[in-house]
Parts: C-alpha cells; structure tokens; sequence
C-alpha cells in the first residue's frame, strides 16, 4: 500500500477513534481507575504503567489520561461546532450578500430618510419594553400599548405617502455587498486574539459560551472565502438560467449556488476545525480559555506552567493534539484532490 | 432547380485541367508522420486520441486537417511540436520525420528536450486557438516577440527590436511602434493574432502549425487574417498544418485536406477533390449538415443521414442511405421562392407579439468626483424592431454589437437605460418581481454554452422539472416527472437519462435538454443567444433541425441570436443586421444576401468563408499564379 493510502486511512481511523471517544467520554471516566476528580494527596504523580495514574496527575491530582479523554469531547465539540456557527453565519452574510449583488436590493429613498424612526420604534417595542416593564407580557398583550403602536404606523405610513408625493419618489439601490464587505474589513482590522480576551474576560466562559463566541468572532474569514466563491458562481450561466425560468434569488442561492460552492466550503471546514481546536489549546494553555472547571487537552497543558518538572502534561496531550492536526490536514488534502 | 444543380456541378467540367496545375507544385516532403498514435491514460481506460494515423506535408504546402472537437486534431499538432502532457498523455508508437534545413532528416519523437526546444518556435511554430490568453499580460507585445527571436538567434536587443518592428509591419499592425509598446488587453483580438503570427515567423519557422486560429475571431478579422497568412506563406515559402472545424476556412486556406474522425483519417485528398467529390460517408455528411449561403432548405441534411456508427465505435455505411451524394441531400431540401415568399407576406400582415421601441443600453465607463456617469458604453443604442408571430428573426453581428445584451433586456435579465418593450400589447418595463416571474414563463431563452448553463449538480429530471415546480404548473412530482418524461422524448433523449448528471451528456446532449428545460414552460416566445455556436457542425445541424421542427409543433416565435450569417440564413425569416449598438439593416434574407443594401452588411457577407467550388477554383487559380509568378 503507498504511504499516502496508510496516512489517509490511520487519519481516518485516528479521527473516528477520537470522535467516538467524544462521544463516550463520559462512560470512559466513569469507568473504575479512570476519573477526573481531584486528589490532593497525588499531585504531579510520574506517570507509571504499574500505578493507577497510567500517564500521571497534574497539579489537582486528576487523572492525565481521563482528562485527555474528556478533553476530546471538548476539543471535537469546540472544533465542530464553532466551525460550524462561523461557516453558517458566512454563508448567510457572506454567501448571500456575495451572490445577490450591489444592484438588485431597491429601497425607495424615503424609508432610508425615516430609518432612524424605524430603529426607535424597533429599540422600544423591541427592547425597552420587554426589559424595563415588569410583568411586560401583560402589558405587552394589552390594547392599549398595541393601540398606539398601529397609531404610530399608521402616522409613518402617512408620512412615507407625504414625503413620496412631496419631495422625493427616489428609489436607490442598497449595495449589500459593499456594505458587508466594508463591515467584514473593519471586523477584522480588530485583532482577534485581543477581542477573544476582552469578551470572554466579560462572559463566563463556559464551553457552551466560548464555542459560541469563538463561532461568532471567526465568521469574518469564512464570508469571506464563500463570498469570493459565489462571485465565480454567479457568473455561471445556470445561474442566469435560474433566472430565466423565473427563481427568485434566494431560491436560485439555494438550489445553483449552494450545491455547487459545497465542496469549498467542505474543504475550509475541515481546515476551520483543526485551526479552532488550535486555537482553544494556545487560549486555555494562556490561561484565558475556557473556565477553570472545564477539562481540555489546553488547560492540562497550562498545568505544566507551575511545574516545569511535569513533562508529561505536555508531552501526551501535545502528541494528541498534533497527530489530531496532521489527521485533519490529512483529509483536507484528500478532500481537495477528491474535488479537484 | 436545375440551376443549383449546375451551379454545384459545372466546375467539375474543369477539373481535370486544374488538378495538373496544382498537382505541378508538388516538391520534397517537409514533414512525414506515419503511424502515429497518441494516448492517454484515464483512471479506467486508455484513450486512444490519435490513432494509427499516416501524412505527409510537403514544403510550401497548406494542409487543412478538419475534424469535429474530439477527433484528435489538436492532439496531432500537439504530438509534432512533441508538447503531449507526459502523463497522462503519451506518444505511443509510430514515427514523425521532419526535414530539417540545419539538422537534416530528424524523429521529432525521439529527440531529446534540448533538440526539441532548439526546433520549437525557430524551425517549427505555432498559433493557438484563443488569442486573449496566449499572450502574457504582464509583457508589451513587442518584448514577447523580441524574446521569441533572443531565444533562437543570437542578435542585440537593439537589432531584435527592429526586427520585430519589421515584422509587425509584415503582418500588417497599424502603427507597430505603438503596438510595440502596447499590453496585450490594449489592443482588439484580431491584432493579438497578428502579434502571434509576427511572433511565430519570427525565426521563419519552415513550417507553421495553426491550430484554429481564426476561431474565436469574427468573420471579417478571419478573412484578413486568412488572407495575411496565405501571403506569408508563399512570400517565405513556410508550410502550414491547418487545423479547423470549419470547412468554409479549409476550403479558403488549404492545398490539400485531411479529414479526422475519433482519432483516424477516414479521408484525404486536394482540397478540390475533397469538395466536389468526397467518397467517406462521414466527409459527405460533414459538406452537406453545413448551412449554406445559396440556397434556403427546410431541413438540414444530418451525418446520420450518411452514416451510422455500429456497437463497436466503427463506421459503416448505412444501408438504406436517405441520400447517396451531397448534391441529392441539397437537392431534396430546397424551399422554392414561392414558398418563401407566401410565408414571409402571412407573417408581416399579423399583429406583432414584440415590438420593441428606442431601447437603449447603456454602460457607464467613467464617474465623475461624485459619482455621476459622464461617458457611456452604449450597448444598445436607439434600437426598435417588430417581432411577429410564428417567425424566427434572426440578429446577426459581430462580437461586441450589442446582440447578446439586446437579447438580455428583452428578457429583463438587465434593466434597459431607456425606451419600451411590448409583449402582447403590454409594456413588461413596469413589471413588478412577481409579474416579471409570471413573464419568464412566456419568455424563455437559450444560451450559448451549453456547459455551464445546466447546473452539474443536479439531476437532468430535477433540472427540467425545477422550472414547472416554480411555476406550479403541475400539481404533484408524479405528473411532473411524466411531463419531464415526454419533454426528453420530444427532444430526442430517453426515459434512462433522467436520473443521470449532466457532466454524463455531450455539448449536443446538453443543448438539448435546455431545449427540454424551456419546453417545460411552454413559452410563446424563444430567445436563442448563440444557442449553437458551441457545437459541432454535425450536432449543430440536428438541434437547428430540432428548433424547426418544434417551432412547427407549438408555433413558437424565436430570436436567433448569432454571429453566422449561414447559420441564420438558415432559420431565420427575417434578419437584423446590428452593428455597435445599433441596426444597420433589416430585411428578409434572400434580399439581404442577394442585395445588400449597406457597405457593412455586404463586408460582412463577402468575409464568410463560402466553401463552395466557384470559390475554391478562383483560390486554386490564385495561388498557382502566385506561385508560379516568382520562379519566372
């Protein structure tokens, strides 16, 4: 068998061997000699084949290869599903923005004039009251409140009728694009790393929150990279035939666009994952990461910070963490070859 | 009738004494090829591109090697300039001799990559088909072709450059100090190809191989461009290898042609011999499937009308041939004038279905400091016309006149600067999104590339059926996926390749399921933008033939958008003659062609490479002449 065939099937047997582990985590350590609890009496134990503690414990006395089990789960989870968030969100703001264009979003000049109106009335209704207004769901239901709000749209409703027969019957084109694009530039122009530390220093960083925030703040580069994409796609001509027969352009996105961008957007996942779980290990490591009574292979490296005579809480998480990233390289140049 | 019949035949009655002539120049083999066979390995099987193929080019001598996309033509070229992609590519076994003037007799297969590049572009050169990328872009022209001769010839730069200003002069570039300078997207399609030509005689290669050189030019940039390489030719005495689909170009250019067909040379012979009396069946299909100038037929005569093709991929001659020669399949095809014009007088008397009213199109090139446009790009530029009812109206114009763009507005897929459009008495210019939607299913249109017009990812059945499921024209998948069914049928597919991908069909295939695509929608009116201009002549026949017979069937209105002119005398019923935006000349085409009243319109129908045998003997004639002029 050529080497790239055994590289490509241990990766995937590496990778599915982890992802089940994920899965299983918790029934691992519940196992008997495996758990993640503390035990002050055996801080930073040698790892030994014959003791209990297999690869060691670190500074809580915690059992290396449990954590390293549970900190899979972590790791895939934070991987996975922030990569995922980010990819959704570039789909969507990118992608979209990308396809449809600078010149197909027409809004009459008039609803950009009273666009500030629009966001009070939005602001209000939408989040003043909700918040300032005990027990708002009666409130909120009440004729009273609903009454005015109907008042208030149907006075805009005469003004927008006014200021069209006045002044301006103008209808200018709302550059989606160009507004994204610039929006995405200034996102970015933010350093990453300082933004993630500023937010997470506000936010408990749970991993349900730090998986969202991570998702949140790196969608910047995937819009972009899909955005770049649908602009090849648009020029195709099923495309303009999608048109022809009468799609719509959310419609023609989903059914031309989206199919034919997958393989890209497959191939920057698969990128995207190992590059998050990097980055969740360098953050924990920092001790910025994830909370402190969340497992993963970062924080048991950060252990070793405190004793840099503990070799083994960098040297078994490290070659988890880099046979994991050359796994998933792996099957990211596959699946480039694959769709070449 | 009898007229055509002596118009195709009477040249024969000379025949004999022009072959003497031309048989005369015959001189010493430049280049032998004998038994060649290129092939190229696939994940499953080898493809045997060239096959076993055997040909001899003398000096000076022009060889037109025809033949459909597939049958190896390039790859032949490819093989004597030794420029195979190794793998998958590989010459497999036979021999090229090459007459070299410094090396002597040499196998181009078996030199080594130094001889080779010692060969290539001084002994040997070579034009390609599309001449916007064979150019680098980050160069002028004029550094590219003075590299081309510093590569061979050992000369300062100073003498490099006027020998490349020489040579833009002998190629005939406006102002070549100025072209000299230029980069290559300053400059139209037809100068890059001039600056190739310059370049590829740079060395005064001894021989020349053209691949399509002229393909992607329009017609009357080809003629110049025909023309400029036949005077090289007998001005340097250069043999050049011509590869084309187009036989009106071989029979322009060639001495002899050699006809190819799946990686064979299934004919070969003089040009003359080829044209008045093609023996393969496959050589008789492809003169007669060509849309002809003269005359006006109902149907196109198909290759299949020749031949058929057996289980094994061999040819064989069909038993019950529906013609027997070119002549017979003309003959039983032609539309009597009377018939013409007893359809051209109904159709003008309806009310029109289209009328389009002083459209306009037009593109801003520059923005002043606030973003207000100050100069135009007029795409379209003041056009009204009438579309009636049942007729096919023909637009015809070269690369960049607007035709295309008009075709778009029409349907709305861009918005029009100015003017009206009246479908059914009903401005569409106002339409809303949703009354837009509803229109698209009256309009509909066919697009040039049938490549990228169907979306490879989905099924062939998905593809038809998405235009009904949008327009919910019928009520369940079930009944749609009948309809779909009986649309493959009517253009000649079958019920199997519903579920298959569209990267499973050849260009033909495909053009004809976005015919299906369209039917789907049961349009009253058919925009075809160069609907065929990406296919194969043979294909190119059938879905002509196809579009007629269906526009009996359900009284479409058709646009046909094209830049040939055969081709739209072909199907048109009345044409439109645009030039940069604007209409030079309307009329039907037998008075058009026969009396054109613009100096353009006629300029463009004298550049159409005819291919009939009047034209090919007063060319014979010509180059004999020419030939023989400097010897005496």
């Amino acid at each position: 068998m050529p080497i790239s065939k055994v590289s490509l099937y241990s990766s995937i047997i590496f990778l599915g061997f982890l992802f089940l582990l994920g899965i299983g985590a918790d029934y691992v350590a519940s196992l008997q000699n495996f758990s993640t609890k503390s035990n002050f009496e055996q801080l930073f134990v040698k790892p030994n084949l014959d003791s209990d503690y297999i690869l060691g414990t670190d500074q809580y006395g915690r059992d290396v290869l449990s954590i390293m089990v549970v900190g899979t789960r972590t790791s895939l989870f934070v991987g996975v599903i922030s990569m995922f968030i980010s990819t959704l969100l570039g789909i969507i703001i990118g992608g979209l923005t990308g396809f449809i264009g600078d010149y197909v979003l027409r809004v009459s000049l008039v609803h950009i004039i009273l666009s500030p109106f629009y966001l009070l009335l939005l602001l209000y209704y939408g989040y003043y009251l909700p918040v300032n207004l005990e027990q708002w769901q009666h409130f909120y239901l009440s004729w009273p409140l609903l009454a005015v709000l109907v008042i208030v749209i149907l006075i805009l409703k005469l003004l927008i009728w006014l200021i069209k027969k006045l002044i301006t019957k103008k209808i200018v084109y709302i550059p989606l694009d160009l507004v994204t694009q610039r929006f995405i530039e200034v996102f970015s122009s933010i350093p990453m790393f300082l933004t993630l530390v500023a937010v997470i220093s506000l936010i408990n960083p749970t991993l349900l929150n730090f998986t969202f925030i991570i998702g949140v703040f790196s969608w910047g580069s995937s819009a972009q990279l899909i955005r770049a994409e649908m602009i090849k796609i648009r020029t195709f001509q099923y495309v303009e035939a999608g048109y022809a027969i009468g799609q719509g352009y959310i419609r023609n996105f989903i059914y031309n666009a989206l199919p034919n961008s997958l393989p890209t957007i497959i191939i920057f996942f698969t990128y995207g994952v190992g590059n998050i779980i990097l980055l969740e290990a360098t953050l924990s490591f920092l001790g910025i990461g994830l909370a402190p009574e969340e497992v993963s292979w970062g924080r048991l490296m950060a252990g070793a910070r405190q004793n840099l005579q503990a070799w083994w809480l960098i040297l078994f998480p490290g070659i988890i963490l880099i046979v994991t990233q050359l796994s998933i390289h792996r099957m990211g140049r596959q699946a480039k070859m694959k769709i070449k | 009738m009898m007229t055509i019949i002596k118009a195709y035949y009477s040249d024969i009655i000379t025949r004999a004494s022009l072959m003497q002539k031309t048989e005369k120049i015959i001189k010493e083999p430049l280049l032998e090829i004998d038994g060649l066979s290129t092939h190229f390995k696939t994940e499953h099987s080898i493809v045997k591109a060239v096959n076993n193929i055997s040909f001899k080019i003398n000096k000076g001598e022009t060889v037109g090697i025809v033949g459909e996309s597939g049958s190896g033509k390039s790859v032949t070229a490819l093989s004597v300039m030794n420029l195979i992609p190794q793998p998958p590519g590989k010459i497999a076994k036979g021999s090229i001799i090459f007459n070299s003037p410094t090396l002597g007799k040499i196998d181009l297969v078996k030199l080594s990559d130094k001889e080779l590049r010692q060969i290539r572009g001084n002994e040997i050169s070579m034009i390609f088909q599309e001449p916007m990328s064979s150019l680098n872009p980050v160069y002028t022209c004029g550094d590219q072709v003075m590299e081309a001769i510093l590569v061979h010839q050992k000369i300062s730069r100073i003498e490099a450059q006027k020998r490349t200003l020489h040579l833009f002069d002998q190629v005939k570039l406006p102002n070549p100090k100025a072209i000299f300078k230029a980069y290559p997207h300053q400059i139209s399609g037809g100068q890059i190809q001039r600056v190739m030509i310059a370049m590829a005689m740079s060395c005064n290669p001894s021989l020349l191989i053209a691949d399509e050189p002229t393909t992607a030019l329009d017609v009357t940039v080809q003629a110049s461009i025909l023309e400029l390489m036949e005077q090289l030719r007998d001005e340097h005495d250069t043999a050049i290898m011509f590869i084309t689909h187009d036989l009106g170009v071989v029979a322009e250019v060639a001495d002899r042609v050699i006809v190819m067909y799946r990686g064979k040379i299934v004919e070969s012979g003089s040009v003359w011999k080829i044209f008045s009396d093609p023996q393969h069946p496959y050589t008789k299909g492809l003169l007669a499937c060509r849309p002809r100038l003269d005359i006006k037929l109902k149907h196109l005569p198909t290759v299949s009308d020749f031949m058929g093709v057996d289980q094994k991929g061999k040819i064989v001659e069909k038993e019950q041939n529906k013609y027997k020669s070119v002549g017979e399949a003309l003959l039983l095809n032609v539309l009597s004038e009377d018939e013409i014009h007893k359809k051209q007088q109904f159709l003008i008397k309806q009310p029109p279905i289209l009328e389009v009213n002083n459209l306009k199109k037009h593109y801003p090139t520059r923005k002043n400091l606030f973003g207000k446009p100050v100069e135009f790009m007029k795409a379209v530029d003041d056009v009204s016309f009438n579309v009636y009812p049942g007729e096919t109206l023909g637009l015809v114009g070269e690369s960049g006149c607007g035709k295309t763009t008009l075709g778009r507005t029409i349907l709305r897929l861009l918005e029009p600067t100015s003017g009206d459009i009246i479908f059914e008495g009903k401005s569409i210019l106002g339409y809303s999104n949703r009354e837009l939607r509803s229109l698209r299913k009256e309009i509909q249109i066919i697009f040039q590339d049938p490549y990228s017009s169907l979306n490879p990812k989905k099924t062939i059945g998905d593809i038809i059926m998405e235009p009904m499921r949008i327009h919910s024209i019928l009520k369940n998948r079930k009944q749609r996926k009948e309809k779909a069914l009986e649309l493959l049928k009517k253009v000649q597919l079958e019920s199997k390749h519903l579920n298959r991908y569209p990267h499973e069909f050849s260009g033909g295939q495909r053009q004809r399921i976005c015919i299906a695509r369209t039917l789907a929608l049961q349009p009253k009116f058919i925009i075809c933008d160069e609907s065929v201009s990406a296919l194969d002549v043979s294909v190119q026949a059938q879905v002509l033939n196809l579009l007629n017979e269906l526009k009996e069937e359900f009284n479409f209105t058709y646009i046909f958008i094209s830049h040939d002119l055969s081709v739209i005398k072909f199907v048109a019923d009345r044409i439109i003659v645009m030039k940069e935006g604007e209409i030079v000349e309307t009329g039907f085409p037998n008075l058009l062609f026969d009396n054109p009243e613009q100096a353009y319109t006629k300029q463009l129908i004298q550049a159409i490479p005819k291919g009939n045998l009047e034209e090919i003997r007063k060319k014979i004639l010509k180059r004999s002449q020419n030939r023989s002029a400097p010897s005496t």
